[in-house]
């Protein structure tokens, strides 16, 4: 009786008192929808995304990667955010069908 | 205003670099410098670390042993297939003398021996081509020289001298081609747009003449015009 208690209680110490139930559901949302954006994108910024983000390169070896110049590196994850940045606004004002 | 959008512009440029953490210390000094005097920036970069984690969750839900063998299908579908005679008989005639090895040991002895029996009873049978006809089967390739297409054939009388013979031809812009035979024949060649029979009319009246008539040229080949 006394270990199911001290269980007990250890699980209500396991949780985080800042724990959101809201926060985070937006967050996993949010999440979902910028998977769906990012699927929307052109292969070329896909690719600079992939390297950049998933991969964690640098600049200069992401453009080796795509064998192009930095700059157009640059221009591509610039065009990129300009597209998910609206994709994401579209989906937060309700539409979902982003 | 245009040093403030030169830093914006930097800043979105080095953003995605400050969030996976490859930027130098310099420059994460500088985003950071940024991001402290505007606070509008923590917006993008909110929006940035979003796009990072998000990217980074990504997991597919394809086991790896299916992934792998789908990238190695797709990397077969994506390699160049070998011509026909390059799968049988193994050698590749854009990389002479390096033999591919598809099918190297069974298609090229094949296909020798083939080659072999064809004409083995092509030779028994008499159906190779035999030894050509004529001479100008032999030569065929080889083009004939153009030759002066007479027009005319004249016959001086015994007496006449050389030098008059050549101041009537000259008088009459022609030209010899051929002769003289063994009878003293000349074979003529009038200018371009002269008029044979006019030319002839004329010779004829001439004293030195004996005889003269108008010959139709030998026929020439396509090359001479």
């Amino acid at each position: 009786m006394a270990l199911a208690r001290l269980d007990e209680n250890d699980q209500y110490d396991q949780i985080d008192p800042n724990w959101d139930l809201v926060a985070n559901l937006e967050a996993k949302q949010d999440s979902e929808a910028m998977l769906k954006c990012i699927d929307k994108l052109p292969t070329d910024q896909r690719e600079a995304i992939f390297w950049v983000h998933y991969q964690e390169e640098g600049l200069e070896v992401v453009a080796k990667h795509l064998e192009c110049p930095v700059g157009t590196v640059k221009s591509r994850l610039f065009n990129a955010r300009l597209k998910l940045r609206d994709c994401m606004s579209r989906w937060r004002k309700g539409g979902r069908n982003v | 205003m245009s040093e403030a959008n030169t830093e914006r512009q930097r800043f979105a440029q080095l953003l995605p670099f400050y969030v996976n953490q490859t930027l130098t210390a310099p420059e994460r000094d500088w985003i950071e410098v940024y991001l402290r005097n505007h606070p509008e920036a923590q917006q993008q970069l909110q929006f940035e670390r979003l796009l990072h984690e998000t990217t980074q969750q990504t997991a597919s839900s394809v086991p790896e042993s299916q992934r792998l063998a789908k990238l190695l299908d797709a990397l077969q579908q994506a390699r160049p297939k070998p011509a026909w005679y390059t799968r049988w008989l193994g050698i590749d005639l854009a990389q002479p003398g390096q033999a591919k090895g598809y099918r190297v040991s069974l298609g090229a002895p094949a296909f020798a021996a083939l080659v072999l029996v064809v004409l083995g009873q092509g030779l028994w049978l008499g159906i190779m081509p035999s030894a050509p006809e004529n001479e100008q089967t032999v030569y065929r390739g080889a083009s004939l020289p153009c030759q002066p297409a007479a027009q005319l054939r004249v016959t001086f009388k015994p007496d006449a001298k050389s030098a008059d013979m050549m101041l009537l031809l000259r008088s009459v812009a022609a030209t010899v081609a051929a002769g003289p035979s063994e009878t003293g024949d000349l074979w003529l060649l009038l200018p371009k747009g002269a008029s044979a029979e006019k030319v002839l009319a004329e010779l004829r009246s001439n004293p030195l003449i004996e005889d003269a008539m108008q010959v139709n040229p030998p026929k020439q080949t396509p090359d001479c015009k």
